[in-house]
């Protein structure tokens, strides 16, 4: 019964995403009507947009940064740059995929700041003695989130890449368009990412099911 | 575990890998138990990813950015164009309206008196009685003086005026305002006599003038001096 409800509930949870997408597909000619408005003036219409992606800025600068406090200035930040910017915003781009860019600068500054982060290249061999140790696991455990504890133990190029192609199930072109990286490059750190991800759950005592 | 597989298992995840793909990997994981159990943990590493928790967003979080956009100042060409092509609504209250039509009756006031009572010259080109009709009103140019003639005919048709400044000649229309007929004329100072015809067939002497003479052919004529 219970693994019934489950399986239900990640359906719907897949559905619910597959829709996202369809969504904001749809709404690029009302967005960039809205964007319009605001750049003539209209402050207020943005708050439409403010409404429509606040749950996905949110969740990507939570999984970038892991912490509720700073996932919100940073999110609440990217808002605001993006429509101090938006002049220089591309109609026929997605609003959405420029506003993913934002927010992923603003989480790399303010991870470059607290330098709590190693460098990228020679991650791969390095993050398995990295992973968290078993007092963070067993806190991770306590707190329902190895998930995020796991995510903040990988470096940001790879951490970025799993959360826009798993968490927020981008295709690699549009994680190119706003990563500015190529695909090749983003599908190696990718593989790098899950590895290392992979590795840092048993660690955390993930175990396979 | 060969790179070839570790490859086809990433493609897996991506969601990228053909029929055949798949069918090597299934293959090589039913002879190799290591290999079954990498792709397992990374499978299930994708899955916590797919399936993590989807967080609202703080409360209140739209008013607090919106509080803190500064209004965007557009550019001189967005301007531009928001003047020219930009559609408007008219929006009013009492207050406004009251104002504007203040605004408005004074100007109409400043203007009517421009047209009609113009102000009076800073040099006076011949002395006439205040408030007569024919007041010659003269106002100072560079080398000739320009006097106005007005004669108050409301009944008039048409008025020309006709004098020694023009040779008598009778196509200088006078224009009206509010049954007020008015022309300016450019005189270099000196002594003219001058009348006003009227509908083209009858000759007024300026009822405002100073002095008269008689025409010579029974009638009398305005006198119009201009001083320096």
């Amino acid at each position: 019964m219970q693994s019934n409800d489950l399986r239900k509930n990640v359906t719907f949870f897949h559905l619910t995403r597959l829709m996202g997408t369809t969504m904001k597909n749809d709404q690029q000619p009302d967005e960039e009507a809205i964007i319009r408005q605001c750049l003539d003036g209209d402050k207020d219409s943005y708050s439409v947009l403010v409404d429509r992606y606040k749950a996905m800025a949110y969740n990507v600068t939570y999984r970038m940064v892991g912490d509720e406090d700073t996932a919100k200035d940073l999110a609440q930040e990217s808002f605001i740059a993006a429509y101090a910017g938006l002049d220089r915003f591309r109609f026929g781009s997605k609003f959405s995929s420029w506003l993913y860019s934002i927010i992923l600068n603003k989480c790399r500054d303010h991870l470059r700041l607290v330098k709590d982060t190693v460098s990228t290249d020679d991650l791969a061999e390095v993050m398995p003695d990295k992973g968290i140790s078993p007092e963070q696991a067993a806190s991770a455990h306590q707190s329902s989130d190895v998930l995020q504890r796991a995510l903040d133990a990988l470096p940001p190029e790879y951490r970025e890449v799993l959360i826009l192609k798993h968490i927020e199930e981008l295709d690699y072109q549009e994680i190119a368009a706003i990563t500015g990286a190529g695909i090749p490059a983003l599908k190696v750190r990718a593989h790098r990412g899950r590895e290392m991800l992979k590795k840092i759950l048993e660690k955390a005592g993930v175990t396979h099911e | 575990m060969n790179n070839k597989e570790r490859d086809i298992m990433h493609k897996i995840l991506d969601r990228d890998a053909g029929d055949d793909e798949k069918k090597i990997i299934t293959r090589d994981m039913e002879s190799d138990p290591g290999l079954k159990e990498e792709f397992i943990g990374l499978e299930k590493a994708v899955r916590m990813l797919e399936e993590s928790e989807r967080l609202e967003a703080p409360p209140a979080f739209t008013t607090e950015v919106m509080k803190r956009l500064t209004r965007r100042s557009p550019s001189v060409l967005d301007r531009v164009k928001g003047f020219l092509l930009g559609s408007r609504v008219l929006r009013w209250n009492m207050a406004t309206a009251l104002a504007a039509a203040v605004i408005v009756l004074v100007t109409g006031v400043v203007v009517s008196r421009m047209h009609h009572e113009p102000a009076e010259p800073t040099m006076t080109a011949i002395s006439v009685p205040e408030s007569v009709p024919g007041k010659p009103e003269p106002v100072i140019g560079e080398s000739t003086i320009t006097v106005r003639l007005t004669f108050h005919a409301p009944e008039a048709h048409s008025v020309a005026v006709a004098g020694k400044f023009n040779k008598w000649r009778t196509d200088d229309e006078m224009k009206r305002i509010d049954g007020k007929w008015s022309i300016d004329l450019k005189l270099k100072p000196g002594v003219y006599t001058y009348s006003f015809l009227v509908d083209g067939k009858s000759w007024v002497p300026d009822p405002g003038a100073e002095s008269y003479e008689d025409d010579g052919f029974g009638s009398q004529n305005a006198v119009l001096r201009v001083n320096t």
